[in-house]
C-alpha cells in the first residue's frame, strides 16, 4: 500500500470516527457534569461549557459528514453545509460558537465577569453584519484571531489554575486549528491527532494536574 | 436670517443649561466619587460638544469630516451618547456582563458606516438606546426615590425623540429635556417630586421623640 493510499483510507476512517465520535465524547462530558451534579449539588460551569464546545463541534462535523458520505449532496450546496472562506455555511456557524465558547471558558476561570460575553456580542454582531451588509471577512478573522487567543489563554489559565479542563481543550483546539491551518498529509494526522485526543479527554484520562487550586 | 440667530441662540441657550447640569453633576461627583456621576459628567460633555456642532450646522460653518463610506462627526459623538445611555443602565443594574456591550455594538455600527454606509444600524442601536434605558431608568429611579436617575430616564426619551425633530419645535423640546435633567441633578425633584415618604416619617418620628 502506497504513502498516498494510506492517506486517503485514513482520512476517511477519521470522517466516520470524528462523525461517530465526537457526539459520543459530548454525550459522555454531559454525563459527567450530572453526575457531578448529583454528587456534589452544584453545576461545573468549566465542564458545562467545555460540553458546549464540543456539541458545536460535533454539529460541524456532522453536517460536514453527512455532506461528503451521505445523500445530503443532493439538497444542498457545498457552500451551505461544510466549511466556506465566503459565506455562512452549517459548519462556520458552529464554528464560530466554538471559538466563542473556548473564549468564555478562560474569562469564566479568571473570573472576569465583565468579559463572558463579549464573544458572544462579537459573534452575534458578526451574524448582523453579514446578514444586512452581505460582508462576509470578518468572520474569517474572528476564527482565526480567535482561536488563537483562545488556545493562549487556555493553556496560561490551565498552568495558572492546574485546571485540567482548561489545558486539555487547550490541546484540543490546537490540534484542530492545525487541521484548518495546513493542507496535505499532516491535515490528515493532525485529524487523527485530535480524535485520539478528544476521546482521552472526554472520558477524563487527561489529568497532568493532579490537584486542582481553587480561589 | 432671523431664523438662524434664534436658533444659535436657543442651542446657546441648551450649551448653558448643559453646563447648569455638568457642574452640578461634578459637584456631587467631588462629593461622593460615584462613579454614575462622573459617567453622567461624560454623557453632558458629549452632548455638550453634539450642541456645539449644531451650532456650527446653522450657521453653515463646515467643519464636518467623513471617514471611509459614510462615518461623520456626528456619528461619533451620537456612538459615544448612545453608548454611555446603555452603560448607564448597566451600571445601576450592576449588570456586570453587558458592561461591553455598547463598545461591541458601536464598533459594528463605526464599522457599518465606514465600510458601507449603512445607516440601519445606527438608527436601531439609537431606537434601543433610546426607549429602553430610558424605561428602565426612570422605573428604578422612581422605584428608589432617586430624582437624578428617573429624570435622566426621561430626559433620555425626550432628548432621544427631539433630536429627530427639525427645526424650532426640536430645539425647544431639547431645551425642555434639558430643564429637566437641570432639575433632577439640582436636587429638584428629590425635594419635591419624589418624596420618600417612609424616610419622611421616620424624620418626623425622630423629632416627636426628641421633643418628647
Amino acid at each position: 500500500m502506497s504513502f498516498d493510499e494510506f492517506r486517503t483510507i485514513l482520512g476517511a476512517t477519521n470522517n466516520y470516527l470524528e462523525a461517530i465520535l465526537m457526539p459520543i465524547m459530548t454525550i459522555l462530558i454531559f454525563i459527567k457534569l450530572r453526575r457531578e451534579k448529583k454528587e456534589t449539588g452544584e453545576i461545573n460551569y468549566v465542564r458545562a461549557i467545555i460540553g458546549i464546545v464540543f456539541a458545536c463541534f460535533s454539529w460541524m462535523l456532522v453536517w460536514e459528514f453527512l455532506y461528503n458520505r451521505t445523500p445530503v449532496r443532493m439538497l444542498f450546496t457545498e457552500n451551505i453545509v461544510t466549511f466556506s472562506e465566503t459565506s455562512w455555511s452549517f459548519y462556520n456557524i458552529g464554528l464560530s460558537l466554538t471559538v466563542a465558547f473556548g473564549l468564555v471558558i478562560p474569562m469564566y476561570i479568571n473570573r472576569r465577569e465583565s468579559l463572558y460575553y463579549v464573544p458572544f456580542f462579537v459573534v452575534g454582531g458578526m451574524w448582523l453584519y453579514y446578514i444586512a451588509t452581505g460582508y462576509y471577512e470578518m468572520m474569517m478573522y474572528f476564527i482565526y484571531i480567535g482561536a488563537l487567543m483562545a488556545i493562549f489563554f487556555l493553556i496560561y489559565t490551565g498552568f495558572k489554575y492546574k485546571e485540567n479542563g482548561s489545558l486539555g481543550l487547550a490541546i484540543f483546539f490546537l490540534l484542530a486549528v492545525m487541521v484548518l491551518l495546513i493542507d496535505g498529509a499532516a491535515a490528515t494526522f493532525f485529524n487523527s491527532a485530535y480524535i485520539i485526543f478528544g476521546v482521552i479527554f472526554s472520558l477524563g484520562i487527561f489529568k497532568p494536574f493532579k490537584e486542582v487550586v481553587k480561589e | 436670517m432671523i431664523e438662524m440667530i434664534s436658533s444659535v441662540v436657543l442651542e446657546g441657550i441648551v450649551i448653558f443649561l448643559t453646563i447648569l447640569a455638568g457642574k452640578k453633576i461634578h459637584n456631587t461627583w467631588k462629593s461622593n466619587k460615584n462613579k454614575l456621576n462622573a459617567m453622567m459628567g461624560l454623557y453632558i460633555l458629549f452632548l455638550a460638544i453634539g450642541s456645539i456642532t449644531r451650532i456650527q450646522e446653522f450657521m453653515n460653518i463646515s467643519i464636518d469630516f467623513t471617514i471611509g463610506a459614510g462615518f461623520q462627526i456626528y456619528h461619533i459623538f451620537g456612538l459615544l451618547v448612545i453608548g454611555f445611555q446603555f452603560a448607564f443602565v448597566f451600571y445601576v443594574k450592576e449588570w456586570k456582563r453587558f458592561y461591553y456591550f455598547p463598545v461591541v455594538a458601536s464598533i459594528f455600527v463605526a464599522t457599518g458606516l465606514i465600510q458601507f454606509d449603512f445607516q440601519y444600524f445606527f438608527v436601531g442601536f439609537a431606537l434601543l438606546a433610546t426607549f429602553i434605558p430610558s424605561a428602565l431608568l426612570a422605573y428604578i429611579g422612581n422605584k428608589n426615590r432617586n430624582g437624578i436617575v428617573f429624570m435622566l430616564g426621561v430626559f433620555i426619551l425626550v432628548n432621544g425623540l427631539a433630536l429627530n425633530i427639525r427645526g424650532f419645535v426640536g430645539i425647544i423640546i431639547r431645551l425642555v429635556a434639558m430643564v429637566m435633567l437641570f432639575a433632577g441633578t439640582s436636587g429638584f425633584v428629590d425635594k419635591y417630586l419624589l418624596i420618600d415618604k417612609k424616610e419622611k416619617l421616620r424624620l418626623q418620628n425622630v423629632w416627636i421623640s426628641k421633643i418628647v
